[in-house]
């Protein structure tokens, strides 16, 4: 999947929030992006999903616009973000939407219960579930419509170690199936075991793309120093 | 969807096709009088016509005929019947009944008058008298404003003198809360259930008298006018049955209404209420 | 004690004409609701989810409805249902039809104004998520309402509590006509206006406990729904 930043960027109240920006990426297959807090991640996941729209510029996957292709992604946020629905009727979500028939849709569960491991739970109300639970669900939820792409913003920042385990063993398996993932998070050590590439965010701006072999042991800039160092 | 054919029937179950039946645009007086109660089951039972009686103030019941929304007219107003009929929105008049108009007062006022003029003479100079006028345009209202002109020179103005904007019912509750004085025709007094404080203090003056008219709506102004039934029910009213029944019709064992539609059949004027 | 006394005499007596009453009060006013909540329960769902054409101009006019006396819009629909004026030839004034129809346009703002207050936090709560599975706007208004669906019901039953205490409108349209368009509202007016002041309080005792029925009739069903879709609370 190739992503391209067209001279993006995006003003609200006569501030830049975010660019401009220009590159082009191709996702090998997990790309992490990094900033600290404020930086502007958020904001920049949103628009590669089309979910804001930039003020100017344009954001392409494989040479198509974003906002024309949002069926063909995936998107997982941070904390719980849930219909006031049960497990299986939050998972068919995307499916309805897509229009897809009742059988479509139950047979499909049926394998994204199995993967998220929540067969047990699926008529469950989806405010039961525990953190570590509704990530899973959410990511499964993401994965519904076989998207090519999954993009996620910092899905394990608010759960414990052993949910995070679970999560990232779902996402290594999707991985390998073929799934690529661009994925916004501030946890160092994930990344440096995820990450093929990683997109630095400073103030606002792409401040470095590089494979992560690279950005890990020689970051282009001193922010990017002490962040990797954790200061 | 299922919602849309619910909504159908609902409207659909209360639309009437074409019935056997008219609207009477009357006044509130004569239904609470309870006449037409008595009456018109009588006259659907002859002819299979329902009468659906819309009961307001005179001025409205008037109104509603002009705008065509009734198929017959009938208060008792002679003017504004005149009026009605010059300007040709009805094609025919018949006198049917009389009845009278009474004056009320609280008890607790002893005073004693000599004649009808007195009350209203006496009202005006020495604002001693609380008086509650309807202020509607009804034909009560009408007759008492001409009482005002009559005896003296015009509407009260003044403190005591109190115009509601309501029915001969309201304006009743308020004279026996307030201890005033009221016109009302007789009809709806002798059927007022909450009398309290109140009694007649006058009646019987040819003048009190107040005549009931039935117009016929001219179907030549407004489509749809029911007039063969209209006519139907205008026959019936003043034939010697419809009379008949008009002057048997009673309240606490007093006659209400004088049938009046044949002034030249000295027989067919019943005796009508006393003082 | 009197009154007691003539509300119980009313109901045990079995009174034809007062049952008759009390179906044509319920008829006009669950038919004016359920009316009223077809169309201002998508239109308020929608006034929710944010800007559409004729968005402002709704939400004027609705405003301004509320703000009238039932006596005036009841005069309004007089006016043009009238045989004289743009409707006369369906020939529904003075029926229970008009009566329907001055109600529905009597409770249509209210049921509008708090379904748009239900839905908004939904909408608020929903919004990213439905953003990033594309969703149409249309499918965005069913999921908002069904899951919405509990509140807007007691926006619903609001609505026809203001139609069945309502007597302004309906005996301008209606013409209380005995036997065809006499409701409970009306015959209240009546008797008080006759001097009858125990049986005007005793009908509308039943009036009240008319309300009070249908409301617990409604909260029952509406509990059971929430037990059996405990998503929702």
């Amino acid at each position: 999947m190739q992503l391209k930043f067209n001279s993006v960027s995006f003003c609200q109240n006569g501030d830049t929030l975010l660019g401009p920006i220009d590159f082009e990426l191709k996702i090998r297959r997990i790309t992490n992006v990094l900033g600290y807090n404020g930086a502007g991640k958020s904001l920049f996941l949103e628009m590669c999903h089309a979910m804001i729209n930039p003020t100017s510029g344009c954001v392409y996957w494989n040479d198509n616009q974003a906002r024309d292709t949002k069926y063909t992604r995936g998107f997982i946020f941070q904390h719980r973000v849930t219909l006031y629905r049960s497990v299986k009727k939050n998972i068919a979500l995307p499916m309805q939407t897509a229009g897809w028939n009742s059988k479509l849709i139950a047979d499909r569960l049926e394998e994204l219960l199995s993967m998220a491991g929540l067969e047990s739970k699926s008529e469950e109300p989806a405010s039961t579930l525990s953190g570590g639970e509704v990530q899973r669900m959410a990511l499964v939820r993401a994965l519904a419509t076989y998207p090519k792409m999954v993009i996620m913003d910092e899905p394990t920042s608010s759960l414990d170690p052993s949910a995070t385990t679970e999560f990232e063993n779902l996402i290594s398996k999707n991985a390998n199936s073929g799934i690529k993932f661009l994925w916004a998070t501030h946890n160092i050590k994930q990344a440096k075991r995820f990450a093929d590439d990683i997109i630095f965010i400073a103030d606002g701006k792409v401040s470095e793309i590089s494979k992560a072999k690279k950005f890990f042991n020689n970051p282009s800039s001193i922010k990017a120093n002490s962040y990797i160092k954790g200061l | 969807m299922k919602i849309i054919a619910l909504l159908l029937f609902i409207l659909a179950s209360s639309v009437n096709a074409e019935n056997r039946e008219i609207i009477l645009s009357s006044t509130t007086s004569t239904q609470n009088s309870g006449l037409y109660d008595y009456i018109l089951p009588m006259f659907t039972k002859d002819t299979g016509i329902e009468v659906k009686v819309v009961a307001v103030g005179t001025g409205q019941a008037i109104r509603i005929a002009q705008n065509g929304d009734a198929d017959a007219l009938l208060v008792h107003h002679r003017p504004s019947e005149d009026l009605f009929m010059k300007n040709g929105f009805g094609i025919m008049r018949f006198d049917v009944m009389y009845n009278d108009f009474v004056l009320i007062g609280p008890k607790s006022v002893k005073t004693k008058f000599e004649k009808l003029s007195d009350f209203f003479v006496k009202a005006k100079s020495t604002s001693l008298f609380p008086f509650i006028s309807r202020g509607d345009d009804s034909g009560t209202h009408k007759k008492e404003l001409e009482l005002w002109n009559f005896f003296t020179n015009g509407k009260p103005n003044g403190k005591w003198y109190n115009e509601i904007g309501s029915g001969m019912g309201a304006a009743l509750n308020m004279a026996s809360a307030t201890n005033s004085f009221t016109l009302s025709d007789r009809g709806t007094w002798l059927s007022f259930n909450n009398k309290g404080n109140l009694e007649i203090k006058w009646a019987g003056d040819t003048i009190m008298q107040n005549p009931y008219g039935l117009i016929l709506v001219n179907p030549n102004k407004f489509a749809h006018i029911k007039s063969k039934f209209a006519k139907q029910f205008a026959n019936w009213m003043v034939s010697s049955k419809g009379q008949k029944a008009i002057g048997e019709y009673k309240v606490d064992g007093k006659q209400l209404f004088c049938p009046n539609a044949d002034k030249t059949n000295i027989n067919s004027l019943l005796v009508c209420p006393a003082n | 004690m009197n009154i007691l006394n003539a509300t119980f005499h009313l109901i045990s007596s079995g009174d034809a004409t007062l049952w008759s009453i009390v179906y044509l009060s319920l008829r006009i006013s669950l038919s004016a609701t359920i009316i009223a909540a077809f169309f201002a329960i998508p239109i308020g769902a929608a006034l929710a989810m944010g800007r559409f054409t004729g968005r402002k101009i709704i939400i004027m006019f609705s405003s301004s409805l509320m703000a009238l006396p039932p006596v005036v819009v009841g005069l309004a629909i007089y006016l043009l249902l009238s045989r004289s004026g743009p409707l006369g030839e369906y020939g529904l004034l003075f029926t229970p039809t008009a009566m329907i129809i001055a109600q529905s346009v009597l409770i249509f703002p209210i049921i509008l104004a708090l379904t748009t207050e239900s839905v908004s936090p939904l909408e608020k709560h929903y919004r990213r998520l439905l953003n990033s599975v594309d969703a149409s706007r249309w499918f965005r208004l069913k999921i908002l309402i069904i899951d919405a669906r509990f509140s807007i019901f007691t926006a619903v039953l609001a609505g026809f509590g203001r139609a069945i205490a309502e007597v302004g409108a309906v005996i301008i349209v209606g013409g209380n006509i005995a036997g065809s368009t006499r409701v409970m509202t009306t015959t209240i007016a009546l008797e008080t206006s006759k001097g009858n002041l125990e049986l005007a309080l005793a009908l509308g005792i039943i009036l009240v406990m008319l309300a009070i029925g249908v409301n617990s009739v409604m909260h029952v069903l509406k509990s059971l729904g929430q037990k059996y879709h405990k998503e929702l609370r």
